[in-house]
């Protein structure tokens, strides 16, 4: 097969070898050709032969639609027989009995193979070396082969495109995980100089610093702190996105990681004059889930509220149970999302609205949020309208806890 | 004020640090911070001269970059770990690298601690303070000391 066919058609000789051998068991021929149409010139190519020498087949070659028997089973799609080419062409010019001699054929049988919906991708040619007297129905049984063949081998084709589709997405996702690694390692390192000397200088080293001074270091400082968390969401989101990060669930306690949660944001929301309203967990649900990505997602929803939430407004951390699941809702009295934005707010690189002064950030907190949540089998999802606040809500599989009474049957069963 | 906020503890000052590190600036700050603090410093830019540095001047730690050019900061640590006038270092990595592997190969190269750039000075003194005390535990056990009263009576 030509490289462009390979293209085309990314079939191997052990997948086209048996679909020629069942067209020729099917009609009791010792040989026969598999065409399959090239796109690219429009003709009819041999992708495989059985019973035919390498220059009986270059004698044969590529068929032009409507040219020949089997170009004329392609382009009407129509089963063409020729009982005796000895004895009549039936219709197809003379030099047909040209190419029969050289293969060695008299009765000749071209089925199209066609797929369900009209499209042709091919034919399959069976040469016998007498005569040919077809029975109806062994004609209805080589269409219907025809049939089965066209199907089976643009499966085949499919599956291979969508496994190359697959093979070439999980390349270019390690390729940016490397990417990303490689340009945090290199944003890193003067990083440390920045650092470094941020701390120097805040420590008064070389001499003690002014107020003012120590307040603009402070703000140096703030602004280095958001290019670290940038760098590591853009990493994460790239591991994420890769397939690359590993999830370790077990049992954790909602009130646990609520109130880590709480700890982390807390100096955020007092800064920003936004109530922080923790209900407490009065029933003990324990989610499964791995434990420092779920704080990790409640602190990002938190502090996502908390930016959105004008000064004097609220933002409320609750839980509850809803059959085999855990709902955490993290609840805002901010200005609340378009309808038309609220499928937009776990895309990466998306942030709606403008920048809250002082505290911009990746924009890839929720999506990163969403990655982890569905990692751990559960699901986050936004419930909002404009004036009316939003809500986002973590959904964890409930933690199953395990009947007393199964621990105290357990050595038992392991003795019988 | 920044004296007693750096002074490593009595009994580990004037430990021996190298800081092998191709980035100026990060060995820069680290002799500045570290002999502020008391500590003896010296430095090498790659991992040859790191080694040869440790064998010379026997250091009690070594700070070591992973990502140096040529021999790399875990090849290092493996042949502190194999060489036995330098086996008894403390190693921490100190690597602007990130990734889910990094610091379990740290620690398979024979790291004890592994600390990420950009490293803040008070986390960088605090890992030192603890590692150098731990060493000094360790050697004290392994001279057959004894670690408690009962012990020596025995």
């Amino acid at each position: 097969m030509s490289s462009r066919m390979q293209e085309l058609w990314p079939l191997s000789e052990t997948e086209l070898k048996p679909a020629l051998a069942f067209a020729l068991a099917i009609e009791h021929a010792p040989m026969g050709l598999l065409m399959l149409r090239d796109d690219a010139s429009g003709t009819l190519e041999i992708v495989v032969a059985e019973g035919l020498t390498a220059e009986q087949w270059e004698r044969f070659g590529p068929q032009q639609p409507g040219v020949g028997p089997v170009g004329v089973a392609y382009a009407e799609h129509r089963h063409i027989t020729i009982r005796d080419v000895a004895q009549d062409c039936e219709g197809f010019q003379d030099s047909l009995r040209d190419i029969a001699d050289c293969v060695g054929f008299r009765g000749l049988d071209v089925v199209p193979l066609s797929l369900g919906d009209g499209t042709v991708i091919g034919a399959v040619a069976v040469f016998f070396r007498g005569a040919r007297r077809p029975s109806a129905r062994s004609a209805q049984l080589a269409e219907r082969a025809g049939r089965l063949l066209a199907l089976a081998l643009d499966n085949a084709r499919l599956r291979a495109e969508a496994d190359r589709r697959r093979e070439d997405a999980e390349a270019l996702a390690r390729a940016r995980v490397q990417f990303v690694a490689r340009m945090s390692h290199e944003l890193r390192t003067p990083l440390q100089s920045i650092t470094g000397y941020i701390d120097l200088l805040s420590l008064g080293w070389p001499e003690p610093l002014t107020y003012r001074q120590g307040e603009m270091l402070e703000r140096v400082r703030k602004s280095e702190e958001i290019l670290i968390s940038v760098i590591d969401d853009l990493v994460s989101l790239a591991r994420l996105e890769a397939g690359r990060v590993d999830y370790k669930t077990g049992p954790v306690a909602l009130s646990d990681a609520m109130a880590m949660a709480e700890i982390v944001v807390l100096p955020l929301a007092q800064q920003r004059g936004v109530a922080l309203q923790v209900i407490p967990d009065q029933r003990n649900l324990k989610a499964t889930a791995d434990d420092a990505k779920l704080k990790q997602i409640l602190i990002n929803l938190l502090t996502n509220a908390i930016k959105y939430t004008p000064s004097g407004g609220s933002v409320r951390l609750s839980c509850r149970e809803d059959g085999s699941r855990i709902l955490v809702d993290v609840t805002d009295t901010g200005p609340g999302i378009p309808p038309d934005k609220l499928g937009d707010v776990f895309l990466p690189y998306v942030q709606l609205g403008q920048q809250v002064d002082g505290l911009s950030g990746s924009g890839l907190g929720l999506a990163i949020s969403r990655e982890f949540a569905q990692g751990m089998g559960g699901e986050l999802t936004v419930a909002s309208a404009p004036g009316e606040g939003s809500i986002f809500t973590v959904q964890l599989e409930r933690h199953a806890e395990e009947p007393a009474w199964r621990g105290a049957l357990a050595p038992s069963v392991a003795q019988q | 004020m920044i004296q007693a906020n750096m002074d490593p503890t009595a009994a580990n000052r004037g430990a021996r640090i190298l800081v092998v590190d191709d980035h100026d600036d990060s060995r820069t700050i680290t002799r500045m911070v570290l002999e502020h603090a008391g500590y003896q410093v010296s430095e090498a830019r790659t991992g040859t001269e790191g080694l040869r540095k440790a064998l010379d001047e026997r250091p009690e730690m070594v700070l070591v970059d992973i990502a140096l050019p040529g021999m790399d900061g875990w090849e290092v640590s493996r042949r502190l770990r194999a060489n036995e006038a330098t086996s008894d270092a403390r190693i921490l990595a100190v690597t602007a690298l990130t990734g889910a592997d990094i610091h379990e190969r740290s620690i398979r190269a024979g790291c004890d601690d592994l600390l990420t750039k950009p490293v803040h000075i008070a986390t960088l003194r605090h890992a030192i303070r603890s590692h150098l005390t731990a060493q000094r535990t360790a050697k004290r056990q392994m001279a057959g000391q004894p670690s408690t009263p009962r012990a020596a009576s025995a």
